[in-house]
């Protein structure tokens, strides 16, 4: 058996969740879970091959043509012929955007059992048990995997800790490079841009070291002004989770999450935030997480070290008054 | 042109003790459904692509009869036909399976699904039906920029704030991002009236052949389910408003 893990384009280099899943499978017994292969599409890891180094075995590293490494189309395709042709094994992903694509992708090309949004495995001989959330976190399920014929699994971000420190002294990672393929070629989908949001004007939240940031708990619109006035008392910045973008009360520039921006504030109080997984990726680097949610059994509170049981558009108003008390005694 | 979505039933905040686990599936009982959130967006993009394309538009749900309400839902919104496969299932490749043998019968040239359901929280039916019907797919689609009669032009998000912007060849399957167009609000008067159409029932999900067909895929089965273990549970403050807002201030400054 083979244990394959992609890594994901980062403009930082190695991206944090292939160096969790790489803390979490390494320390399966080698006899088990066979060589760490990690598998690169493009020239992302040009450079960067130090590293590498401690995270895998073996480097399985595609060339592509410029434009290509960004078509999911593409990489579905190079993945799938990587495992067939290296396998069996287990193909480890992120719970990612690209991973949601990927993995379903893979598992279908390649007639293996799927299991997304992974937050713990067990790697026992010929199967494993793994456990995921459902119903937005509330409740956990565990399942039992055949792994006799390799599988394909996605890690929610965040879920496995990653190691601080990777063996420097281990030695350089063996590289294969594999040529393109022209029946690697997109047949249905064209990539013709990628853009980011613009932060011009804007303030930019990963910068913040305090964030209040919001959830649906906010009810409307009406009552930012309560919360952008806690901000500014507490000198911090707001945030929010995706809903609220899709409400319109606040734009994309101020969300955090998966498909928003990850965060790193000493403070993260989050405010009517239930701390569904797509959410919880981007606040996992926070220093502490403080919750307030009038929902005693909303996710969020497994991931905060401080939690309130209170409505937020009752409880903000008694600790601005507080505040005011403390500055004016 | 023919726009088919994919509309799934999911329960409202299911208590533990509702769920149980039959042959390595999940099963929901004493609890309502309501349509998934991610495919009401869906929803709507096809209703958008109706009223700006002049597409025709069909829903289709897998479900035993009770979760036939979110097709109501569809037809009071607009959709001009809905169909129902009866099924019972949690299993998304076996969703995907009933889905998909209905779809090869529509031929529809766009398919739409939400990017993922609010109970499975998997993300994989969009991705199986676009492999099984050999289409172009496009993950968390945030606008549909344009439609013509052999390409669709979409922005779709790929994490950390980015978007890109991508062509596909149609036909295509577009997995739908909450967001796409807003949510409209649906009067009780419009559901009602949509519950004197009959809704069409295209077939039953036939779960030997599907198992036979992703026998490989079915490689895997649910033993059990549970809460979430306490042991990282964040440390309540209590008291009453005041002492909780007291001494929350408390740790902020003292963080700072």
């Amino acid at each position: 058996m083979n244990s394959f893990i992609y890594i994901e384009p980062s403009e930082e280099g190695i991206d944090s969740i292939t160096k969790q899943i790489t803390s979490k499978i390494s320390k399966i017994s080698p006899e088990i879970r066979g060589p760490l292969k990690g598998i690169s599409v493009g020239n992302q890891l040009d450079g960067k091959e130090d590293q590498l180094r401690g995270l895998f075995d073996e480097l399985i590293k595609i060339e592509v043509p410029p434009g290509s490494e960004s078509n999911t189309e593409v990489i579905a395709k190079i993945l799938t012929d990587v495992i067939n042709e290296n396998g069996p094994g287990v193909l480890f992903l992120g719970f990612t955007y690209q991973g949601m694509e990927l993995g379903p992708a893979v598992g279908w090309q390649l007639g293996m059992p799927l299991v997304t949004n992974c937050v713990d495995f067990d790697w026992k001989d010929d199967h494993a048990i793994a456990t995921r959330s459902i119903q937005g976190g509330k409740l956990l399920v565990t399942v039992k995997i055949n792994l006799t014929r390799g599988a394909v699994i996605s890690v929610q971000k965040g879920a496995w800790k990653e190691d601080k420190i990777f063996d420097a002294g281990a030695n350089s990672v063996s590289v294969t490079c594999h040529p393109w393929r022209n029946s690697w070629a997109a047949e249905f989908t064209q990539v013709i841009g990628i853009a980011e949001a613009s932060l011009e004007g804007e303030e930019d939240i990963t910068k913040a070291e305090i964030l209040v940031s919001i959830g649906r708990g906010l009810g409307d619109s009406e009552n930012l002004p309560l919360v952008r006035e806690l901000a500014e008392k507490l000198g911090g910045m707001i945030s929010c989770s995706r809903p609220v973008v899709d409400l319109g009360w606040l734009p994309a520039s101020r969300q955090v999450g998966i498909s928003g921006r990850t965060v790193a504030p000493v403070i993260y109080l989050a405010l009517g935030i239930s701390g569904q997984a797509n959410h919880l990726a981007g606040i996992n680097p926070s220093g502490i997480i403080i919750a307030v949610n009038k929902d005693p059994s909303a996710p969020i509170f497994n991931v905060a070290k401080y939690g309130i049981n209170e409505d937020i558009l009752e409880f903000v108003p008694v600790l601005l008054e507080k505040i005011k008390q403390k500055i004016t005694p | 042109m023919r726009v088919a979505v994919c509309c799934k039933g999911v329960p409202i905040d299911p208590v533990l003790e509702s769920v149980s686990i039959i042959n390595g599936d999940i099963f929901y009982r004493d609890t309502d459904f309501y349509i998934n959130e991610f495919d009401a967006y869906a929803l709507e993009a096809a209703l958008f692509l109706k009223n700006k394309y002049k597409v025709e538009t069909i829903a289709l749900t897998l479900g035993p009869l009770r979760v036939q309400e979110v097709l109501y839902i569809a037809l009071a919104k607009g959709i001009d036909q809905v169909l129902r496969i009866d099924g019972e299932t949690s299993r998304p490749e076996l969703i995907a399976s009933g889905l998909i043998s209905a779809l090869k019968d529509i031929k529809p040239q766009l398919v739409l699904v939400g990017v993922q359901s609010e109970d499975w929280m998997g993300g994989e039916v969009g991705v199986y039906i676009s492999k099984a019907l050999d289409t172009g797919l496009a993950f968390a689609v945030i606008e549909i920029c344009d439609l013509k009669d052999t390409y669709v032009r979409i922005r779709k998000e790929i994490g950390g704030g980015k978007k890109a912007e991508v062509i596909l060849k149609l036909p295509a399957t577009l997995c739908v991002q909450s967001g796409i167009q807003p949510l409209r609000y649906l009067s009780m008067m419009k559901r009602q009236k949509a519950r004197n159409n009959p809704i069409k029932l295209w077939g039953k999900l036939d779960m030997e052949n599907a198992g036979q067909i992703i026998s490989s895929m079915m490689a895997y089965e649910v033993s059990n389910v549970s809460l979430p273990q306490k042991e990282g549970h964040a440390e309540m403050i209590t008291g009453d408003r005041k002492e909780k807002a007291k001494t929350l201030l408390e740790i902020i400054t003292n963080i700072v």
